[in-house]
């Protein structure tokens, strides 16, 4: 008897054979993929660009803009760091977007939300973290992530933030020395 | 002296990597030793114990950085199917069709054509069918004849890799 297989198996494949799938056209391979990606690349973009209206757009552009690159992709087991290259490009377009309009204020509605109380008030390191990084001002905020999960070096971090490389490599040292505070603080 | 029982606020808190706690290293200076996994060996900074504390701090930072994101992810509420649903949509009207195939008719008027997405989707299809295998990508090699000339296009389907299923 032949089965075709549904979700629950190509749901088992890997990122490597799903990306490989999807590049041959395989729409429900590439819908497998977004829906194990999306919950991280969602909350990468929500960092970097400190509003959540914002990561649904950008998320759901850099999604269709991975459909179409798919083809030309070349490391099908880099799934993961491929999309959230993908991802920073798009946020840092939808940046420099709001740059042009000059009206960064209006839409920087979340930075910053969190106080160092708040961050005596985390409940496990982690959740220290998530608040110091929320208490962040804007470009320090946006310069760590870049580094440090977005793994970008300094020069790429320049380059895509517009600022020369002593300024981010100032804003990176400042981030650090207020994440390590509150996050000593905690423990 | 302060008083280590009082409850501390925010202005009291010290970091490892206040400067005047570390002789006389740059966050940035420890950043990038701790960036180059501490090589090649800087006597200076591998013999103050202050730089060895906001070394050890910022190790530590890195370490639940890279969780961070992961968590958040984790917390984070579910999309709803219909954010999902809005992009296949518009990604459905854009699929990867690639070059039509020409197919043979007896009719000379007809103009028949199957384009190679949609052979690479029966490819996919009739090899999924097969228990314990699950198609990767497929390759069509050849070159696509006019419909005149008879001669079969060969289609070679490369690169399948068996999955598993339980039971």
């Amino acid at each position: 008897m032949v089965t075709l297989p549904g979700h629950s198996s190509l749901g088992d494949a890997d990122d490597r054979t799903l990306a490989g799938r999807a590049s041959d056209g395989d729409i429900r391979a590439f819908e497998i993929l977004m829906r194990r990606h999306e919950p991280l690349l969602s909350a990468y973009a929500a960092r970097l660009l400190g509003s959540y209206a914002d990561t649904d757009d950008v998320v759901q552009e850099a999604f269709i803009s991975a459909w179409q690159q798919l083809p030309t992709m070349e490391n099908f087991g880099a799934v993961r760091r491929w999309l959230i290259q993908i991802v920073t490009r798009k946020s840092i377009d939808r940046l420099r977007a709001r740059k042009d309009h000059d009206d960064i204020e209006k839409h920087d509605v979340v930075s910053p939300t969190e106080t160092p109380e708040d961050v005596a008030a985390a409940t496990s390191l982690d959740d220290a973290l998530s608040r110091a990084l929320s208490s962040l001002p804007e470009e320090q905020r946006r310069t760590w992530v870049l580094r440090e999960i977005g793994g970008y070096g300094y020069d790429e971090i320049a380059e895509q933030l517009d600022l020369p490389v002593s300024t981010v490599r100032g804003l990176l040292a400042r981030s650090r020395r207020t994440l390590i505070r509150e996050m000593e603080a905690w423990r | 002296m302060t008083d280590s029982s009082a409850p501390r606020g925010p202005e009291d808190r010290v970091s490892p990597l206040d400067e005047a706690h570390f002789d006389g290293f740059t966050v940035d200076q420890l950043s990038d030793y701790l960036d180059l996994a501490r090589t090649p060996r800087d006597e200076a900074i591998e013999s103050s114990a202050a730089a060895q504390n906001a070394l050890a701090a910022l190790s530590r930072l890195r370490k639940v950085a890279a969780k961070l994101i992961e968590a958040e992810a984790e917390a984070a509420p579910v999309r709803a199917p219909s954010w999902f649903k809005a992009i296949l949509d518009q990604i459905g009207v854009q699929a990867h069709a690639g070059r039509d195939i020409p197919l043979h008719h007896d009719d000379a008027r007809a103009h028949l054509a199957i384009s190679e997405g949609a052979v690479r989707a029966l490819i996919r299809t009739a090899g999924d069918g097969i228990d314990g295998v699950l198609v990767e990508r497929s390759r069509l090699e050849g070159t696509w004849r006019p419909p005149a000339s008879r001669s079969p296009s060969r289609s070679t389907c490369r690169s399948t890799r068996a999955l598993t299923r339980p039971g």
